[in-house]
Formats: structure tokens, sequence, C-alpha cells
């Protein structure tokens, strides 16, 4: 029943206020690639001061909420996600933007993490408590498992040539060994650079990849991203609400994903950074369909979108009760949440349990807020397609400068965007898939901190790595997805193999 | 024509983004070779006048404590901040512009805190802004490689943890902290204690230990990330007992607790600020602190590692350095300023609320460059002893 009264104190005017205005901040800044969820929720830090604790969270909550929706739209529409979290809904959001179907893309993505994020919360409400013990169960080992099971899906991003994927998704892993080893501390690839010690952070390599590499694509080639008219735009309706045959179409894909995201957001360490890949290449294994993936497949944008948001509210969980952040916005919160004198973990319930609620309350809330702000938005955003490319790719070199930059204020950081935006431009004209090679980056530090962790915590047995109960599971769901494919291949051969034989008779 | 003029529009957009690039990389460059030392006599100088100074400001911040000053850290200036203002005396037209202060570790960490804490009186002291810059990476030495890089103006200094000499003892940098820096005050001590599940079959420490020495590499602690203090204490007390701990690092400490929590690790070795709640909730115990303080507070029967005879290397301390060759009347003001500032309730509060006031810490900067230099001879020997170098790790 606490629940609702933390509802009751979110609907409150000025808190629900709060909120819409975190919405609109969120969905600016998760839309513009460089500028991200996370530069927004640390602006808004010193205005916590004098909000007070439960006004700030409520708002960064709606910001957290919003970006995270916002960062597949800049994917969707050009082809430029600004975070991990988009960087899998660009390829299929992207080409139903170039088949003209822009509009409905980004419904359904705003559908999609609207949906994601009220099922996480109503997750993180009912079984949040016996979820965590599970997450807790996650250690080193189940990371590592975790890792190969996202790794799965490098072939499910190949467009055309798996081999092409598999080397993008190497390279990726490549990159991310640049940097201080991180168990031992070892000098790893940085050719002198002091700077480059820090690693390639994924920000900037993903921006480069994809909105850099769009850019000098485009120049290339002499055409830009966009090319809609001021009427394809006024054909949207003023509240682009999804077509319903969407909505029915994927709806099953929308819980699956949801859940998957909200258990993977939980994990303290991984993140959503890993949900919307591993929500994606759930979908495109477990469809009949795969080859539709990649050329505009609604679902492709409904699935790592439902998980993203879903990993969003799951990754509450571990903050509110062990007072762990599991991402940079997170610890951010954690951080308002200590300046305001509150001190996050299995003392919170006890000492304020009306933050606690009013966080959940205020995720509910935020998922419905967002889905009426961003299906309102939809035709402001489309009329970003109609801007001449001249003016949009200066306005978004500047951003994503700005942006790389305002992350960790690290130049080095600059350099790393650029030469990624010359490598994803050659990685574009000899059709490597992005994605793969991005998703190769983020999984790589986990899977190795995983596997060297891990061989120290199950004291060097190997064993251990596939008989815990998680790694076990895990392992098991990554053999089966790979294989799936190969079955399903098998099925329809022996469908068209006997079917001949029916097509003469009708 | 259309091609000519996006080729040209794109030959804009790139020069302005170097330009943007090389303003960012290069902002003050030059100033780096300047060398140190040429200030030693004007220290001996000003040694008399430093002892007079902290002992006014420490008689300003009794006098807060006991309400005789007004004190309002929302304010601009109060009657403390002035007093303090009269009794630190000032370099000739220092600070002149806003101070950049960089912080090696993400924004909420440890050092974060530190730094911006310490900061809120500071820069009233002051009467500029500190502008904080977290740069993460490397365990702080992108900040402090960027820092080696700015202008020694005073302008820009950094915050140092315990890693900076250990990494140096390791030469994993093209610089060296010890020698390339001006250190200027040292603020925080280290609060490290050996923490177990509340359900773990070792009572004491000892019967850690035992078990350890029985089964070298079966009990498992962790610590924070690469090259850590932590490590470094685990070394030296494996050495100890004659047997060697298995040590998983995890950089954030979302990974230490929910391993202690779930059992792939056995013992914790962290701060007692961040884990305090799981303590007072029942879920942790102490088996030991790590250093040679027993914290009163949490529990005065628990013995700390000192007292049991086993060595202590080192521990986390922060604290602020400049790039080297620094005025050394500016070294002293920013000395002076941090000190004062750490006297005064604002900061004070901070400490109780993370469990640093027990530790002390505090080193002027001669002091604390004496203990970094100690401390790296320390460190070096054990990464020899042990094959911890940047050599063997390149194998």
């Amino acid at each position: 029943m606490e629940f609702f009264t933390g509802l009751a104190s979110v609907l409150q005017p000025n808190h629900l206020i709060l909120l819409v205005i975190g919405v609109v901040i969120g969905m600016m800044f998760g839309t513009i690639p460089g500028l991200s969820g996370i530069t927004a929720v640390a602006l808004l830090v010193p205005f916590s001061y004098v909000l007070g604790a439960e006004a700030a969270i409520i708002m960064m909550i709606g910001v957290y909420l919003a970006a995270s929706c916002a960062g597949a739209l800049a994917a969707i529409l050009f082809n430029m996600p600004g975070d991990v979290m988009g960087a899998a809904t660009a390829r299929d959001g992207y080409p139903l933007t170039v088949n003209g179907e822009a509009g409905r893309a980004i419904s359904m993505s705003i559908m999609a993490s609207a949906v994601g994020g009220f099922i996480g919360t109503v997750l993180l409400v009912l079984i949040a408590p016996q979820f965590l013990r599970i997450a807790l169960q996650f250690g080193p080992p189940e990371f590592f498992a975790l890792a190969l099971l996202g790794m799965t899906s490098v072939a499910s991003l190949a467009s055309g040539s798996v081999l092409k994927a598999l080397i993008a998704g190497t390279f990726g892993l490549l990159l991310a060994t640049v940097g201080l080893d991180p168990v031992s501390g070892a000098v790893r690839f940085t050719f002198g650079v002091q700077q480059l010690q820090g690693g390639v952070d994924f920000i900037p390599a993903i921006i480069g990849f994809f909105a850099v590499a769009e850019i000098l694509h485009s120049l290339y080639r002499g055409t830009g991203t966009g090319g809609y008219s001021k009427e394809d735009v006024q054909k949207v309706n003023r509240f682009a609400f999804p077509p319903m045959a969407d909505i029915k179409a994927t709806k099953y894909t929308m819980l699956r994903s949801a859940f998957l995201g909200n258990f993977v957001g939980m994990l303290p360490g991984a993140g959503s950074t890993v949900a919307a890949f591993l929500g994606y290449g759930t979908e495109v294994q477990m469809s009949k369909k795969a080859e539709k993936f990649g050329k505009g497949e609604i679902k492709g944008v409904v699935a790592p979108e439902a998980a993203n948001n879903a990993a969003a509210a799951g990754s509450m969980v571990p903050l509110l009760t062990l007072g762990i952040p599991g991402g940079a916005v997170t610890a951010i919160m954690l951080g308002v949440l200590i300046l305001n004198g509150l001190r996050p973990g299995p003392l919170l319930f006890r000492d304020a349990p009306e933050i606690t609620y009013s966080v959940f309350g205020a995720m509910m809330v935020a998922s419905i807020v967002v889905l009426i702000v961003g299906l309102l938005l939809v035709r402001v955003l489309l009329r970003l397609l109609t801007i001449p490319f001249e003016i949009f790719s200066t306005m978004v070199l500047v951003f994503a400068v700005v942006g790389t930059f305002a992350i960790y204020n690290r130049p080095v950081d600059l350099w790393v965007m650029f030469v990624c935006g010359i490598l994803g431009f050659f990685a574009k004209q000899y059709e490597f898939p992005i994605a793969a090679l991005i998703l190769g980056l983020v999984l790589g530090t986990i899977a190795e901190t995983g596997l060297v962790n891990g061989a120290n915590v199950t004291r060097g047995s190997w064993n251990l790595f596939f008989t815990r109960p998680f790694t076990m599971v895990t392992l098991a769901v990554a053999v089966l997805l790979l294989l799936l494919p190969i079955v399903f291949a098998v099925q329809r051969k022996r469908k068209e193999a006997s079917e001949p034989e029916v097509e003469p008779v009708g | 024509m259309r091609i000519r003029s996006r080729t040209r529009q794109f030959a804009v957009v790139v020069a302005s983004v170097f330009a943007l690039v090389a303003c960012a990389s290069d902002g003050g460059a030059g100033g780096d070779a300047v060398a140190a030392g040429g200030d030693e006599t004007e220290e001996g100088e000003a040694g008399g006048d430093q002892t007079d100074v902290l002992a006014a400001i420490d008689e300003i911040a009794e006098r807060v404590e006991s309400g005789e000053l007004a004190y309002d850290p929302a304010a601009g200036e109060d009657e403390a901040i002035e007093a303090l203002r009269e009794a630190i005396p000032q370099p000739d037209g220092y600070p002149a512009r806003p101070v950049e202060v960089l912080i090696g570790f993400g924004e909420g960490g440890g050092s974060d805190n530190y730094t911006r804490n310490v900061g809120r009186d500071a820069e009233r002291i002051m009467g500029q802004r500190l502008v904080y810059n977290n740069m993460p990476g490397a365990s702080g030495e992108v900040a402090l490689g960027h820092m080696l890089t700015q202008a020694a103006d005073g302008y820009t200094i950094a915050s140092a943890i315990t890693n900076q000499v250990i990494n140096n003892a390791l030469d994993y940098q093209p610089y060296s902290f010890v020698d390339d820096v001006e250190f200027i005050i040292r603020q925080q001590g280290p609060t490290e204690i050996y923490w177990v599940a509340a359900d773990n079959e070792w009572e004491t420490f000892e019967e850690m230990l035992d078990y350890a020495a029985d089964n070298p590499g079966q009990v498992r602690v962790s610590g924070s990330g690469i090259g850590g203090d932590d490590e470094f204490r685990l070394l030296a007390l494996g050495a100890e007992i004659d047997s060697e701990f298995g040590f998983v690092p995890f950089d954030g400490v979302g990974g230490r607790i929910s391993a202690l929590l779930s059992g792939d690790i056995d013992v914790l070795h962290e701060t007692a600020g961040t884990v305090m709640d799981l303590y007072e909730d029942g879920q942790i115990r102490p088996l030991a602190y790590g250093g040679d303080i027993v914290f009163e507070d949490i529990d005065p029967d628990v013995p700390s590692v000192a007292e049991l005879g086993y060595p202590v290397p080192t521990g986390r301390w922060r604290g602020m350095v400049a790039p080297g060759g620094v005025d050394q009347q500016i070294v002293d003001y920013l000395h002076n300023v941090f000190y004062a500032a750490a006297q005064l309730p604002a900061y004070k509060e901070y400490e109780v609320e993370f469990l640093q006031h027990v530790a002390g810490g505090y080193l002027s900067g001669e002091e604390f460059e004496e203990e970094s230099r100690r401390e790296l001879e320390e460190i070096r020997q054990l990464a020899e002893q042990f094959g911890y170098t940047a050599e063997d790790l390149e194998e």
C-alpha cells in the first residue's frame, strides 16, 4: 500500500510538473547525439540542493527514462545513436526511415520504451527483493557467461556476410583491450599515448562510428540523410499513436524484452548497456524470419527499446536496496541522495521509505509521461529530417564534439571519436556491421574481467564456469540461441523440399 | 557545383572541430618544463610564518565551533571566511581567476566526494570558483598526466590518491609522481577494514590468517581495481604468513559488495564509509581494521592489523598536488586554504558521514612528499619481491 502513497506523492502538482520538465529535458538531451542522459542528469545535480531529495530524484527519473527512450530517436532518424542503447535500434530503425516510415518507427519505439519502462516498474514493485537475491548470485563467472550470451547476437547483427560481422565484433573486442588491463594493470596497445591508458570509452566510439561516419559517408555519396518533404511530415498525426497492427504484432516481443531487460538491468555493473543488444539478439534468433531483420523490421526497433527501458527500471533495484549503482546515471543519482543526507542501501527502506516508494511511483508515471510527450514530439522530430544536410551535419558535428568532450573532459576522447569516424566510414563502405563492433567493445571488458576474476573466484576450477546454476543456464541459452537459426533453417529446407510435391496439385 | 560547396562546408566544419580539439588539449601547455626546486630558500623563511598561520586558522576554527563567528556555507561570505582571509597571507595577484581542480575518478566516488567537499569552503576563502573536472581513467593517471602538461601557475591542480605512488613504483608512466608534482596537502588517511559476511565461519582475523597460511591462494579477498593499495596490503600480509591470498579486484564498489554477499569472495577490504549501512543492517561484520587505527564508533573490540603485529605498507590517502614548479608562495597559500576549509563545519560533517574523521591523515606539503617517497620505496621493494613490475607483466 505504501506504493500508492508514493504514487500519490508523485502526482502532486509540483512533483508532476518537475517530472514533465524532466521528461522534456531527457528527450532533448537523449535525441541529440553527443548529449546523453548522463550529461542531463549531471547538469541537474546542483538543482537538487534547492529541490530537496525527493523532488530531485523524481525529476531525475523523468530525465533518465526519457533519455533512455530518446537515445533511439537519432538512431532511427539519422543512424546516429548517442549511446550504446541506440546502437542496436539503429539497425532496423534507420532502414525504416529510409523507406519513408520514420513516423511509424519513432512512434513504435516510443511506445516500446514506455511499455518496457512500465512493465519494468511493475516487476520492480512486485518481485524486486526476490530478483535481487538472484542478481546477487551473479558473480564474475556469470558475467562471463552473460557476455558470451551477448556475443551470440553478433551473427544477428550481420547484414549479409556473417564473416564480416565476426571481423567487426572481434575488432570491437580488440578495441576493448586498449588501456590498462582491468585486473593486473599492465599497459596494453596505447602506443605510448599516456592518455589512452584510460581505454577506449564506448560513447566517443559510438558517436564516431555512427554519427561522424554517417556524415563522412553522406559527403562521399553526395546525398544526405533525411530527404523528407514538408508534406511527408504533415501526413503524420499531431499525436502520433502507432498503428494498432504494429502493437498487436509486437506485443510478445515487448513482454519478452521487458522481462529480459529488467533482469539484466538489475545486475550491478552490467547495467542497461547490454540489455538493448540482448533484447535485439534474442528477438532475431527467436524469429522464424530472421532474414527480415536489418532491413526495417519493426520488431527490431521494439525489442531493444523495451529491453532498454525495462533495464533502466531494473537498475533501481541494486541502487535502492544495496546502495550500489548499475550504471553512470544511477551513480549520479546515488550521489544526489547522499548529498541530501540519504544513504541508499538496506536501511533506506527503514529510514526513508517514502523515497523508495516515490522512486517506484515516479518510474511508473514517468513511463506514461514519456509516452504522451514522446508521441506529441514525433512530428517535431520528423521535421528534423527536412533540414538541409549541410546545416544539419554541421550542427551534429558540433554537438558530437562538445558532447564527447563533456562526458569525461578528456581531450583524447575527441581523437578516439575522429579516428572511429574514419574507421566507421570505411566499415560502411565495405559493409561491416558497426553494431557488431560496438557490441564487441561493450562486452569485451565484461567478458575479460569476468573470465580472469572468475578464475580467481572459483579458485582456478574451470568446471565451475559451467556448473554454477546461472552460468549453466546462461550458457545453455547461448548455445540454444546459436543453434536455433540452424534448426529453423533445416525445418525450412524440409518444408521447401516437401512443398513442390504439393504445389503441382494446387 | 553542389559537391564543391559541400566540400567547402565540410572543410570549414573539420577546421573548426580541430581548432576546438587544439584548444582543449593544448590550453595552457608550455609551462610543463619549468624546473622545480628553485624556491628552497624561500621555503625555509616561510617555515616560521606557516606555523603562525596554521595556529591562527586553528583558532578561527575553534571560534566558529563555539559559535563566536558566524558561519553559513550557503552564503558568499561570512565572519568565519573574512577572518580566514585575513589570517592567510595571499600571494600577489593570485588567484585572479577560477582554479581548475582535476579529479582522476568519476562523479560520486571517494575522490570526487573529497575534492568537492573540501572545495566548498576553499572557494569561498579564495574568493574564486574551483572548477571541478572529472577525468577518470587508469586509476587517476589520465588526470595526473593531463595536469602535468598544464602550466605550473597554480591554476590547474589535482587531487591525488595512493594509486599515484603505486603506479609510480611500477613505472607505468612516462613521468614520476613524486618527482614531478608539487605536494600541496594530504587530508585523508586510510579507513579500510577487513569485512566478512555476517554468516562467515571465521570469528577473528587470526582464524582467517591461519586458514590462509594452510591454504595458499584459497582465501579470496577483494579490493578496488588495479594496482591499488588494497593489493599491496595483501601482498605484505601474505608474505608475513608465508602464504598468499587470492586477490579479486573489482572496479566498482557494487561488484565488490555483491561478490561478498553472494560468497564469491571471502573477505572484502573496503573503506568504512561505503559499507557502513550493510554493517548496521547486520549483513557484514569487521574482522580487523586495516591500518593502525581502531574505530571506536564501530566496534572497539575489533583489533587493528598493526596491533596484531602485521605490516601495513600503505593505505588509501587523498590529497592535493600541483604541477612541479608552481611558486612556493602559491603552494603554501593553497595548503592553508584547503587546511582551513577542512577545519570548517561543512567538511567536518562530511568526514563524520564517511567515517573519515577517525583516520586523520593530515600532512603538510613537505611531510606529504616525504611520506610518499617512503611509500614509494616500500612498494618498490614489495613489487620486486613479488615480481610485480612492468616488465614482468608485459611478458
